[in-house]
């Protein structure tokens, strides 16, 4: 096992109000050597969170209060500043959505590189010349180009030019925040495609962070589905999108557009998710689900296996029957309600739109 | 019937101002949008799309007059659009903007940002057009988010008070640029069925820009697909997005991600860059990235003409390729080919 991350726990402190929100509560995940790992989720779900967990990289007021991150076996959390500086780079690399802005735009993209090389190896001006015409290839880029500064790049060539970098050094992990966010259509799927073909060549894991499930549908082996700081589901991409269990992918999946089949219309997720301040000891998601029921409201249900290699954190699960849960949740008025307009937007609606046709049944 | 019409329309940005441009002989231009011709009904949803770069919300924007024409004529109701005085011109058209958390004034309620149009424009009924507009965009009712701040509400929301705001005047056409793209997946959906309900309810025409082709599949009734500056084809949404005619549009739908691990598409990749628009290549600006491109494409002016497979009641379906005219494309030879 490559990475292990056991009940991770990590908080942010406002030090103004003096309140604490738990950004990730208790996430347990783990990544094989050369997998695609996928975590997906909404913004401020906490998965940005996890990566700079893993990369220690969290801001001042940031902490991870417990848990472990294994890589390799070692407890990142408990190394001191020096030798998790040494990991960075060597063996996990950061890719993140705003990676193209950090070039510095009054050094050459070539020398940026190989300061980031200089920064752990010892390595001769020949080697570090011929790894970087070796990356830029990799890239896509014309190696000449590698002596331009990054303004007179583009924005998907910048994001190139800094996967480059992230790989200069040969890391054991990648892990992409978004990667591909800001751009179109066109520059995501070169570097997606360059990203597949890197992580083939150099067999690198990669644990990938995006919003959009379409990305992971197609480049991640196994997929975890975050809500509110703590995962809702995790298991193999394929039934993670053929047979999710958690309502909450359910209605991720009817809120999601696509290029292909019927263009019917979307049905969107009542409500929004909890603050992270003061977590009740509840199910995140029981505020905007149509099938919680009391108990729901009284203890937060954890994951427990469901499929093969596929769990869920959902008490509904066995008293609703997934089978009726899935054909109940593709029916807009499940979500919200009959007589509503195609969407109700306001916070705290969802509560109230729980339907009592689905509780308790079990077709499956 | 045809709410706005654009004839030719250009613009076309100086490469230097200031002393700059007074000091060298031979001034360069940035041909952002570049002899486009469009017509928009009233009740449609057009959807703009394209790469970054290619012009799309420069359109938006000569459309709202933030930006002059350089060529060209676009009307509103059949007059020149410069004939309307700016109030007369914007109680008709407005605007969307993609970033809710920008477009919205922190310091305003949400009944001050929705009467704020209203008392430029002079109306007297304003608190029955603002809760009216604020129920239409679904934020019920109206008591609740009248007196709160921008920061007391959520994304979703935010961009509903913009959409609030933006049809409190009741216009006939309002352009929306990437306006889902800062918000949530699962909220998302409610703000695009909305334009549709705007289209279909209030027969308001909407220029919906993005680079998204999945959501603009899900609410566009027409696509036009913008490659530097040019519309490279324009036609029912059904058509662009399951049979494209142009080469163009066949890459922007194979380079879009599916939701689906078991669907095996190949990425297109596009390693070379988009021809800078300060100096445009000769014939087909898309020719360098093109599997189709002959000598023939030199020469190529890329006027809007049917495509050899549209049908007779295909009418309003065009592109600009030469070769997807003479219907000698062969599609099947194209690996990336899997529509």
């Amino acid at each position: 096992m490559l990475l292990e991350i056991e009940d991770l726990r990590t908080t942010y402190t406002d030090s103004s109000t003096e309140s604490t929100v738990t950004a990730v509560d208790g996430v347990s995940f783990e990544i094989e050597e050369g997998e695609s790992f996928g975590l997906v989720g909404e913004s401020g779900c906490g998965k940005s969170t996890i990566a700079k967990s893993v990369m220690r990289i969290l801001p001042d007021n940031g902490r991870i209060t417990d848990g472990a991150v294994r890589l390799n076996g070692e407890d990142l959390t408990e190394l001191d500043a020096e030798p998790m500086r040494q990991r960075r780079w060597t063996d996990i690399a950061l890719i993140s959505q705003s990676a193209m802005n950090a070039l510095d735009p009054v050094y050459t993209v070539d020398t940026q590189i190989k300061e980031a090389i200089e920064a752990h190896e010892s390595w001769s001006e020949q080697r570090m010349d011929d790894r970087v015409v070796e990356l830029f290839e990799l890239v896509g880029i014309d190696p000449e180009r590698r002596h331009d500064y990054p303004h007179q790049f583009s924005g998907g060539m910048k994001q190139r030019a800094m996967i480059a970098m992230a790989l200069v050094l040969d890391p054991d992990l990648i892990i992409a925040d978004e990667p591909t966010t800001a751009l179109d259509v066109i520059s995501q799927d070169t570097i997606l495609h360059h990203l597949e073909e890197l992580q083939a060549e150099t067999g690198a894991s990669m644990l990938l962070i995006t919003h959009d499930m379409s990305v992971v549908a197609e480049m991640c082996d196994r997929t975890a589905v975050m809500y509110a700081g703590e995962l809702a589901e995790r298991g193999p991409t394929e039934t993670i999108f053929t047979n999710p269990y958690h309502p909450y992918t359910l209605g991720l999946k009817n809120a999601f557009p696509s290029i292909h089949g019927g263009a019917d219309s979307l049905i969107s997720i009542p409500g929004a998710p909890p603050p992270l301040t003061d977590p009740a000891d509840a199910c995140r998601f029981a505020d905007r689900c149509p099938f919680a029921a009391p108990e729901c409201r009284s203890s937060d249900p954890p994951m427990k296996e469901v499929a093969d290699e596929h769990e869920a954190a959902c008490a509904r699960i066995d008293d609703v029957g997934i089978e009726t849960m899935r054909e109940q949740a593709a029916k807009r008025e499940v979500w919200h309600g009959v007589d509503d307009a195609p969407d109700g937007a306001s916070a705290g609606d969802g509560a109230a739109s729980a339907p009592t046709e689905v509780s308790g049944g079990d077709s499956a | 019937m045809t709410v706005l019409e654009l004839d030719d329309a250009s613009k076309f940005f100086r490469t230097q101002t200031g002393l700059g441009a007074l000091l060298s002989r031979d001034q360069e231009y940035v041909k952002a949008v570049n002899d486009v011709s469009l017509q928009l009904d009233d009740g449609e949803i057009v959807g703009l799309v394209g790469e970054s770069g290619c012009g799309k919300t420069t359109l938006g924007k000569v459309v709202m007059r933030i930006h002059e024409l350089t060529d060209g004529e676009i009307t509103l109701h059949g007059t020149p659009i410069e004939e309307y005085g700016r109030k007369e011109y914007f109680q008709e058209v407005q605007m969307v903007f993609q970033d809710p958390f920008k477009s919205l004034n922190p310091q305003m309620t949400v009944r001050e940002q929705l009467a704020e149009p209203l008392k430029v424009h002079g109306h007297d009924d304003r608190e029955e057009r603002i809760r009216e507009s604020l129920e239409f965009a679904n934020l019920t009712p109206p008591d609740q988010y009248l007196d709160r701040y921008p920061h007391e509400i959520s994304g979703g929301e935010k961009q509903r008070v913009a959409i609030a705001r933006a049809l409190v005047l009741d216009p006939s056409v309002i352009i929306a640029d990437e306006p889902v793209s800062m918000l949530d997946v699962s909220i998302r959906a409610g703000v695009l069925n909305l334009f549709r309900q705007l289209a279909e309810e209030r027969d308001v025409t909407i220029l919906y820009i993005s680079h998204d082709l999945a959501t603009v599949r899900h609410i566009c009734t027409e696509i036009a697909v913008m490659y530097l500056g040019k519309v490279m084809e324009y036609g029912p949404t059904e058509r662009i997005c399951s049979t494209p005619s142009h080469p163009y549009t066949e890459r922007l739908l194979s380079a879009t991600p599916v939701a689906d691990p078991t669907h095996d598409r190949s990425k297109v990749v596009y390693d070379e860059e988009v021809p800078d628009p300060v100096d445009l290549p000769d014939g087909c600006f898309f020719k360098h990235r093109c599997e189709f491109a002959t000598e023939a494409c030199d020469e190529e002016d890329m006027h809007l003409r049917p495509p050899a497979k549209a049908e007779a009641d295909d009418e309003d379906w065009l592109m600009a390729c030469h070769r997807a005219a003479d219907g000698d494309l062969d599609w099947e030879t194209i690996p990336s080919h899997n529509l």
